[in-house]
């Protein structure tokens, strides 16, 4: 399956992704709609992109009472059925990353869906820092064990 | 109506409180392309070219261009028009981040303010609900800290704000409009007006979409442009690792660095300024204004060294880097540093953070308080009329007065009228360095010809994007000769009718230093759907600065003010690279005007007019 | 000696220093001796004056001038 890594540190915080984004939705540019943010730390002059990691275990999708959230077989994505969704909000709540959005023009969810496997916001960033991995399903969160593990280790040895 | 537009503009009286909407003037979008254009017309039409620039009767205006807010890279820019106080001319002052952007989503191509609030007021708009609200408990307060509580108070943290500071209040003649705390409206006073309106800030939060005529020529067109952006190494590497500032040792080793109120053409400090040594010692990252592809913005903090002295708080959580703040730009480290004699980047950002937090022109400022210097060390200034010493080279009294100039304080008041003003009044004309009442920006024109000319017939008063004929006379692989005259009137006015053209569109003016004009029109015609070839687009720019002089003549502005001071003309650099050299303007300025098609007197001909449709 | 002033942190970083003196016969001795590389964006100045309004890489120098050597990669200006 396919997932969008993000490089903070490489973003300028231009949001042409978010540009993108609403472009491929909606044929406009509208930042509002876009399901890729970029969260903007001003006093730290940090820049954090962020949009939905795909989980493998997708607690939007369990969330739904109508089953309007499918996984897309080639790319792994889950992808809101527009035809389906009721516009309860109940993935949005669900979602711990925030990264599952409410529409308010369509009233219904929104989420990244991949862009069938060929994401736009990456195109569009000047500066590399969102690019589309291939991962194994639940392998993207095996580094942030890696991570934890060092960390405890460094600990533990400065003790 | 054209792509590229919401296709309406938001009126507010200040007097009444009224508020309107009415849609954008379709006739004069096509003929002025948008921004800078579009706003001029609109001024020409409303307002009488006498007024005073602080009376009520001054419109203030926020113009974006067809391309702001869509993906076309640097699509960030939004320009005020207005009266300017410092010059007496119509200004054009630019700005970037997101506010503009911001006003576009929201449902507005223009903001036209006009009359003069009883109370101090600000105004929120959010999509279609615009509303004036009390500022009474913000007036008084820096840039920085009215961005914080605004945002706090409509609750609404994606809001851009542009606001004034306490400079603006006063009625500095150089104050400025700040948005997003560090992009700034920075020239010729339009941060008076905004405060002779007891306007306080605007706060904008825009959710609607831009759509644009032809979208699929569009992409195309942005994206071989932003190849050729990603493609010249000075907008793929050089503007984002040395910001503007890398022109600081290259200017300076040209001998064209304006050093102690242009008294001098080199500065023996410009290494400690530049745009390397602040990457080596104080830059913590680039930062881009919206859509920006190149992302020149610096993100710097004091020294540790320097922090004593001039530690600075642009936020309350500003907890990860302390004393971390913006800038400097070329213009700035050269205004606030090699004019005053300063070489201390420490003291230079301590200034430029107050300039953006009370709200100031640094160019203007630094300009001004390097002519005070040079009263000072003639002595027509004594330390107790400035209230403290004003030596060249004092970073301590450049920053104590960069406040006070701000608070119209002790000496500050005189600062506060700018150079001219100041000089005039200390019965040292010759003292002011500028053209029609506008401090000069950074670039001598002795050692360079072209910008002389720039100078002396820029329509806001001396400038240096109005005709940025450094790159052609400087940075060019083929450069033409920076000391002749030859050919400089020609190649003023293309730089003047281009530049007008990008300030139209709502793009920012650095992105032709990787790109032309003919990879910018397929996108502002495919954004628009109004065609438009390389000639008919150089027509506008030509339509819009002859709009500009014209609406100028009318205020009362002639060639008498095409001029520069008699330093720049009869007195030659001392020394340097350039040594010897003085303004030939006399030679140039008779050929400008027959290469415009104006008269002797600086006047745009009927034919002229007629030809352009201002007749 | 003729000073080369080194403007570019390229060039500065290669030869890790900011001024050079060396004893050449003119540009092209000195662009060689450094291993400048040939690029459009190569800029030298001679005494501040670009070479192009001098006798090109063939500049003579003498004992009191100064090279400066910089690289600005500009490809597009208004008006241009």
């Amino acid at each position: 399956m396919q997932a969008l890594q993000i490089h903070p540190e490489k973003c300028t915080g231009c949001k042409q992704c978010e540009l993108a984004c609403s472009y491929v939705q909606i044929g406009a540019f509208q930042p509002s709609r876009s399901v890729i943010k970029v969260h903007v730390f001003d006093e730290q002059a940090s820049f954090a992109p962020y949009a939905c990691f795909q989980c493998d275990e997708a607690w939007c999708m369990h969330a739904c009472p109508v089953n309007a959230i499918d996984i897309d077989e080639n790319t792994g994505a889950k992808i809101v059925i527009d035809e389906v969704c009721v516009g309860c909000k109940l993935c949005v709540i669900a979602c711990p990353f925030g990264t599952i959005f409410f529409d308010k023009t369509d009233d219904i969810a929104a989420k990244c869906d991949l862009c069938a496997g060929d994401p736009a916001c990456a195109h569009a960033c000047p500066t590399a820092a969102i690019e589309v991995l291939e991962v194994d399903p639940g392998g993207w969160i095996a580094g942030f064990g890696d991570k934890v593990d060092g960390a405890y280790r460094a600990a533990v040895e400065e003790d | 109506m054209l792509g590229g537009w919401t296709g309406t503009v938001l009126r507010v009286d200040l007097t009444s409180g009224q508020i309107s909407k009415e849609p954008l003037n379709e006739q004069w979008a096509r003929e002025y392309v948008g921004g800078r254009g579009v706003a001029a017309r609109y001024l020409y039409e409303e307002c009488d070219p006498g007024v005073d620039p602080l009376a009520p009767e001054n419109p203030l205006i926020f113009a974006t261009g067809p391309l702001t807010a869509t993906n076309a890279s640097c699509g960030a820019r939004y320009m005020v028009v207005t009266k300017g106080p410092l010059t007496g001319a119509m200004t054009t002052s630019n700005s970037g981040g997101k506010w503009g952007p911001e006003l576009k989503y929201a449902g507005y191509d223009l903001l036209i303010l006009e009359g003069e609030s009883p109370e101090p007021v600000y105004l929120w708009i959010q999509d279609d609900q615009v509303e004036l609200r009390s500022a009474a408990h913000l007036w008084g307060q820096g840039v920085f800290k009215t961005e914080d509580l605004l945002k706090t108070e409509t609750g609404v943290p994606d809001a851009s704000v542009a606001a004034i500071g306490p400079a603006g209040e006063n009625k500095v003649l150089f104050a400025a409009i700040v948005n997003e705390k560090f992009r700034a409206a920075g020239r010729s006073g339009v941060g008076a007006v905004m405060g002779a309106k007891k306007l306080k800030a605007i706060v904008v939060r825009g959710t609607g979409a831009v759509s644009v005529a032809r979208p699929q020529e569009m992409m195309q067109a942005q994206w071989a442009m932003r190849e050729e952006l990603a493609a010249a190494p000075l907008t793929a590497e050089g503007l984002p690792t040395y910001g503007t500032l890398s022109l600081m040792n290259v200017i300076n080793e040209h001998g064209a660095l304006p050093t102690n109120n242009y008294q001098a053409a080199q500065f023996d400090g410009a290494e400690q300024i530049s745009g390397e040594e602040l990457a080596a010692t104080r830059l913590q990252t680039n930062k881009a204004c919206f859509a920006c592809t190149i992302a020149c913005g610096r993100v710097s903090r004091i020294s540790d060294e320097g922090v004593g002295r001039y530690a600075v708080k642009t936020s309350p959580r500003n907890w990860n880097w302390k004393h971390s703040t913006e800038g400097p730009e070329y213009e700035n480290a050269w205004s606030l540093g090699a004019d005053c004699g300063i070489d201390d980047l420490d003291a230079i950002l301590k200034s430029n953070t107050i300039c953006n937090d009370l709200g100031m022109d640094p160019i203007s400022l630094g300009a001004t308080i390097a002519a005070a210097m040079e009263l000072y060390e003639k002595g027509v200034l004594s330390e107790e009329q400035v209230g403290m010493p004003l030596p060249f080279g004092s970073g301590a009294a450049m920053v104590a007065l960069t406040e006070a100039t701000a608070l119209r304080e002790g000496f500050g008041n005189e600062l506060a009228e700018g150079s001219k003003r100041m000089c005039d009044k200390f019965g040292e004309p010759d003292a002011f360095m500028g053209v029609k009442g506008q401090e000069f920006p950074a670039y001598d024109p002795r050692a360079i010809q072209g910008m002389g000319l720039g100078y002396a017939t820029s329509n806001r008063g001396a400038c240096h994007l109005r005709a940025y004929t450094v790159a052609a006379e400087v940075l060019a692989p083929e450069p033409e000769d920076p000391r002749a005259t030859e050919g400089k009137a020609e190649l003023v006015t293309a730089f003047q009718n281009v530049s007008t053209v990008v300030d139209a569109t709502g793009l920012c003016i650095f992105l032709t230093f990787g790109t032309t004009l003919e990879s910018i029109r397929p996108i502002l015609v495919a954004a628009t759907g109004h065609d438009l070839t390389d000639d008919e687009l150089l027509q506008v720019g030509e339509r819009i600065w002859n709009l500009e002089r014209v609406w100028n003549n009318r205020a009362g502005l002639s060639a008498a003010d095409d001029t520069l001071p008699r330093r720049m003309l009869e007195q030659a650099i001392p020394a340097g690279p350039a040594a010897g050299e003085v303004s030939k303007l006399g030679e140039m300025l008779p050929e400008y005007y027959r290469v415009r098609g104006w008269n002797e007197r600086g006047e745009p001909t009927p034919e002229k007019l007629a030809e352009l449709g201002l007749a | 000696m003729v000073q080369v002033n080194l403007m570019s942190p390229r060039l500065r970083e290669q030869h890790g220093v900011r001024h050079i003196e060396m004893e050449e016969v003119d540009v092209e001795a000195v662009l060689t001796r450094l291993g400048v590389e040939e690029s459009e964006d190569l800029r030298v100045l001679v005494n501040g004056r670009a070479i192009q309004f001098l006798e090109g890489r063939a500049t003579a120098l003498g004992p009191d001038d100064a090279v400066t050597i910089f690289y600005v990669g500009i490809r597009g200006w208004p008006g241009g």
